[in-house]
């Protein structure tokens, strides 16, 4: 069975290889400092089990499972505090709070060998990965994936979101990316202080809006500073008012 | 308090009234005098009493006024202090765990330098227990507590971190508050380590101006990915709260981006 270290400690990775000694099945296919790497070793060899730190390189762990479309089983390796994991637990295969002993990360991986028996774990990182919104590691940026390269998005970029069938489009000054998440996603990501929902398929940030028009019956448009115009509900007309202050 | 200053008056007067009547007994031009008064008598009656209120109401709200704030006063020093506590404990757990999960990988393959970590570490963390206080520290000492931290990263970053410190002979021993530079250094670490992948160095210099030590900390910084936020940007704003309660200024401490360099330049006024 295939296995990739993704840690930018190579120290850190130094204490996972020792202690994947003892467990001869498991083959340490390749060593990532960073989430780039990571996403191109998982994409190269689809291995059934990484160990993934969280606090990398330009991209978090959450940021790079997000990038791979069929994630492998996840153990994280972190030195992130209880309170600020606990929200994966059930979906992570473990995660090994820094520094762990063996007889702990022994648990973890027996622990991935028994489900692999029972379901197929490979699910568990799909729905981790829903589940990361709730957690305190607020979102100032987002990361998408356009044909091989990685853009890194700065939430202060985004100046509204469309939704596009299964994706949702970003729409920054440089152009617009898509995302493969739904817009309550990104409702409860954005925070309520600068963006708002105006309608069931756009999220606009508030201070991008110049000006509100009514629009045919009981609808209005909102108009913004880069001369887009947005659609607004009749349920999204009054929040509009609320955010605005009128 | 009209109604109550007249009543006085009024009762004030009438036992003026009844004891002069008392005293001059049989003269009725007196008693027509003492008649035909009345009104003025009793006017000058209100004045007096008034005014004697008046004063003693102004003088009892004094004492309550400077009560109050002498209360608020003490619930401020509380507080500042409270918060100045907070700002110097802002020592990383993740720095903790992470270094001693170092140590953990060089036990097995390397105890010599396993050993050395630990020292490093026991100095590091005893460093900054032993800076309850807000007395300040010099310059020398700082850096030094300083190196400490570094050094630990390094064994952490492998070759990905190298660091670069000068000063000017003429500073060491100019004084600051202790802990300041720690988490301006963490912060430059932070920012330079998680914003790129390759090697990143951090600079540290220090030079004396004209009533000030002004040290400047710089690191690379992927402009694309990243914005200063408004302000101190990058999380500073801890420093920056801690410079303004400790000096009353809130220029102390500046932040610039300058193609892929970030710069924090923090000035202490030397009195």
């Amino acid at each position: 069975m295939r296995v990739v270290l993704i840690d930018d400690e190579p120290l850190a990775r130094s204490v996972v290889i020792e202690y994947l000694q003892s467990w001869p099945d498991l083959e340490i296919v390749q060593e990532c400092n960073d989430g780039f790497e990571g996403v191109k070793a998982i994409a190269q060899h689809e291995p059934d089990l990484i160990f993934l730190d969280i606090q990398m390189p330009k991209i978090n762990g959450f940021e790079m499972l997000e990038l791979i479309e069929q994630p492998p089983s996840v153990i994280f390796t972190t030195a992130f505090d209880e309170y600020a994991i606990k929200a994966f637990e059930e979906h992570a295969v473990d995660y090994l709070l820094k520094p762990f002993t063996k007889e702990r990360f022994n648990k973890a991986v027996q622990k991935w060998m028994d489900q692999r028996q029972v379901a197929e774990p490979k699910q568990n990182t799909k729905q981790l990965l829903d589940n990361i919104q709730n957690s305190s590691l607020r979102n100032e940026r987002v990361v998408v994936k356009t044909g091989t390269k990685i853009k890194i998005i700065p939430v202060n970029d985004i100046l509204f979101l469309a939704a596009d069938d299964d994706y949702v489009k970003i729409h920054t000054s440089e152009g617009s990316f898509l995302k493969n998440k739904t817009m309550a996603y990104f409702e409860r990501i954005l925070g309520e202080d600068d963006f708002v929902r105006v309608h069931r398929s756009y999220i606009v940030r508030i201070n991008e809006i110049t000006r509100i028009d009514p629009y045919e019956k009981e609808s209005h448009l909102a108009i913004l500073k880069s001369g887009e115009k947005i659609p607004v509900s009749k349920t999204g007309y009054p929040k509009l008012r609320q955010v605005l202050g009128l | 308090m009209l109604m109550y200053c007249s009543i006085l008056a009024s009762l004030w007067l009438l036992v003026n009234n009844w004891a002069l009547d008392s005293i001059i007994l049989n003269d009725p031009h007196y008693a027509e005098f003492l008649y035909n008064s009345l009104p003025i008598r009793f006017f000058i009656g209100l004045l007096i009493i008034g005014l004697m209120a008046m004063v003693s109401v102004v003088w009892y709200t004094q004492e309550d006024q400077k009560e109050t704030e002498k209360r608020k006063l003490e619930a401020e020093t509380l507080a500042r202090d409270a918060e100045l506590y907070n700002l110097r404990q802002q020592l990383q757990p993740h720095f903790l765990f992470n270094s001693l999960n170092s140590i953990t990988a060089l036990i097995g393959s390397r105890p010599e330098e396993a050993r050395k970590m630990i020292h490093q570490l026991s100095d590091f963390l005893r460093g900054t227990l032993k800076k309850e206080d807000q007395q300040p520290v010099s310059l020398m000492d700082e850096l030094e507590h300083l190196q400490l931290y570094l050094d630990i990263e390094k064994v952490r970053f492998g070759h990905r971190l190298s660091t670069e410190i000068s000063y000017s002979e003429l500073c060491k021993s100019k004084l600051l508050p202790p802990m300041l530079l720690q988490p301006i250094v963490e912060n430059a670490i932070k920012f330079g380590l998680y914003d790129t992948t390759g090697v990143v160095t951090i600079s540290i210099f220090a030079e004396c101006l004209e009533n000030e030590l002004q040290i400047t900390v710089q690191n690379p910084y992927d402009p694309d990915t990243t914005r200063p936020k408004h302000g101190t940007g990058f999380g500073l704003s801890g420093v920056k709260r801690r410079l303004h309660l400790l000096f009353g200024r809130t220029d102390l401490l500046e932040t610039t981006s300058y193609s892929h360099i970030f710069t924090t330049i923090v000035k202490i006024p030397q009195v």
